[in-house]
């Protein structure tokens, strides 16, 4: 039997449901040093990879504002970043890049390394905190949030292969 | 004859040895006793042992067979015991914890009379590195306001509370880089500031700054709050110096506090909603 768009948006709110859930109530109490590994913008990716630019940006617009209710202090940063890299890597992934763990892996990475980048311009130029001080985190909660890339990237795959097969 | 003598006496011997090796035996290892009842029970006692582990197993498997639907309905009862008996345990560890958390009101109360509360649960911690925060399950509707400090039953000094809506509100705790807290050392009555550190946030202190040259700091002097600013209201117990040391330049001292409330274990706080400036 065929699967329906409607069994697509579901898959998607699960994942992304999901996903929310464990950033915030699971991962953010199992903290590595002060570090909590971000989730969600792997999601993002995710779809946009597999999904193109459009998609890709409406659901990096639906993680982002998510990821900015779960860190509390970070205003609509994630909000704009995540439907941005939603958006660029469908972007990509229509011309340039193959849809594939490598480029879902490539893509995530960047992501995650600019996710941590700009959360560290509020505390390095607002607050004066020295980088000294800030990269140890900011470098915990790079390598914790990627190792979730490849338990991500199963579901994320099936819940669009629907969109990939029409698209071929 | 000679034949017969040497066969048939033989065999006889050899049976009076057997027989009387048995009864010593017997008497050695069984004790005293009917000589014959012991040498018996000497021999049999063993076979006895192994029918009965071979007679057991087939009483099992009888009964296996035979009593399966009488068992499985005893299984089945006694599962259903099990499970009640569970469900009292749990409802009886709801009661306790309840009971715990209205003790601890009560004496909060007493402890701290010019104070307004409200008992909150923590529904969730923010997942940023980058700050420390807290979501309650109490907003505008149980009348929680903006700035509201938030303190354990003991009194002691958590955050307060940053962001508020109709049923939820976030609190700031006061490890967050962001938060600054009017203190004194109560030893020494020297005041200070008590705030947040990026540094410090990753082992889970903050830091006294601002004390006046020539301040005496030792480490264990507790640091409470001051009242300055009327948002916090004086001597709550913010933590304990753990260390005392000096900042890159060398000439600005400060001291380490390790919070006297272990954050990470916290699972309900109290909103001071109002309190008396004018009893303490």
């Amino acid at each position: 039997m065929r699967k329906g768009p409607v069994y697509g948006i579901i898959s998607h709110i699960l994942i992304v449901l999901a996903l929310y859930l464990l950033q915030t109530a699971v991962f953010s109490r199992l903290r590595i040093n002060t570090a909590a590994p971000l989730l969600l913008p792997l999601a993002a990716v995710g779809f946009g990879l597999f999904e193109g630019g459009f998609k890709g940006g409406v659901w990096g617009l639906i993680c982002g504002v998510l990821c900015d209710i779960s860190l509390g202090d970070s205003g609509l940063l994630f909000t704009v970043f995540l439907t941005f890299a939603g958006f660029f890597t469908g972007f990509l992934s229509e011309f340039f890049l193959a849809r594939g763990f490598p480029s879902y892996l490539t893509m995530s990475l960047l992501t995650l390394v600019l996710s941590v980048l700009l959360q560290l311009v509020g505390p390095h130029f607002y607050r004066g905190a020295p980088l000294a001080v800030l990269w140890k985190p900011a470098l915990i909660q790079t390598i914790y949030s990627a190792i979730f890339i490849i338990p991500v990237y199963y579901p994320i795959h099936r819940a669009t292969r629907a969109s990939r097969r029409v698209r071929i | 004859m000679k034949n017969f003598f040497s066969k048939k006496a033989m065999r006889v011997v050899l049976i009076l040895v057997i027989v009387l090796a048995v009864i010593l035996l017997s008497r050695l290892i069984m004790g005293g006793g009917n000589v014959v009842t012991g040498s018996v029970r000497f021999i049999t006692s063993p076979m006895e042992k192994g029918l009965g582990w071979f007679v057991d197993r087939l009483e099992g498997i009888y009964d296996y067979m035979y009593r399966y639907d009488e068992l499985k309905a005893e299984n089945e009862e006694l599962k259903a015991r099990i499970k009640q008996m569970e469900a009292e345990v749990r409802q009886s560890e709801a009661t306790n914890k309840e009971n715990a958390v209205l003790r601890e009101l009560l004496n909060l109360s007493e402890l701290h009379p010019q104070f307004t509360y409200d008992i909150a649960a923590i529904t969730s911690w923010n997942s940023s590195t980058w700050s420390s925060s807290f979501v309650i399950n109490r907003g505008t509707r149980s009348g929680i306001e903006l700035f509201d400090p938030v303190i354990t039953e003991e009194g002691d000094l958590v955050g307060q509370v940053v962001e508020v809506t109709g049923t939820s509100a976030v609190v700031q705790t006061i490890i967050d880089s962001a938060a600054s807290v009017g203190a004194y050392i109560s030893r020494t009555g020297i005041t200070a500031v008590a705030e947040g550190d990026y540094f410090m946030m990753q082992d889970g202190n903050l830091k006294l700054s601002y004390m006046p040259d020539g301040t005496e700091v030792l480490n264990g002097d507790t640091v409470l709050t001051s009242g300055v600013g009327e948002i916090f209201p004086p001597d709550l117990v913010i933590g304990t110096i753990v260390s005392v040391t000096t900042d890159e330049s060398g000439f600005t001292v400060y001291g380490i506090i390790k919070p006297g409330v272990e954050l990470s274990s916290l699972t309900h706080v109290f909103i001071i909603k109002d309190y008396d400036y004018t009893t303490d």
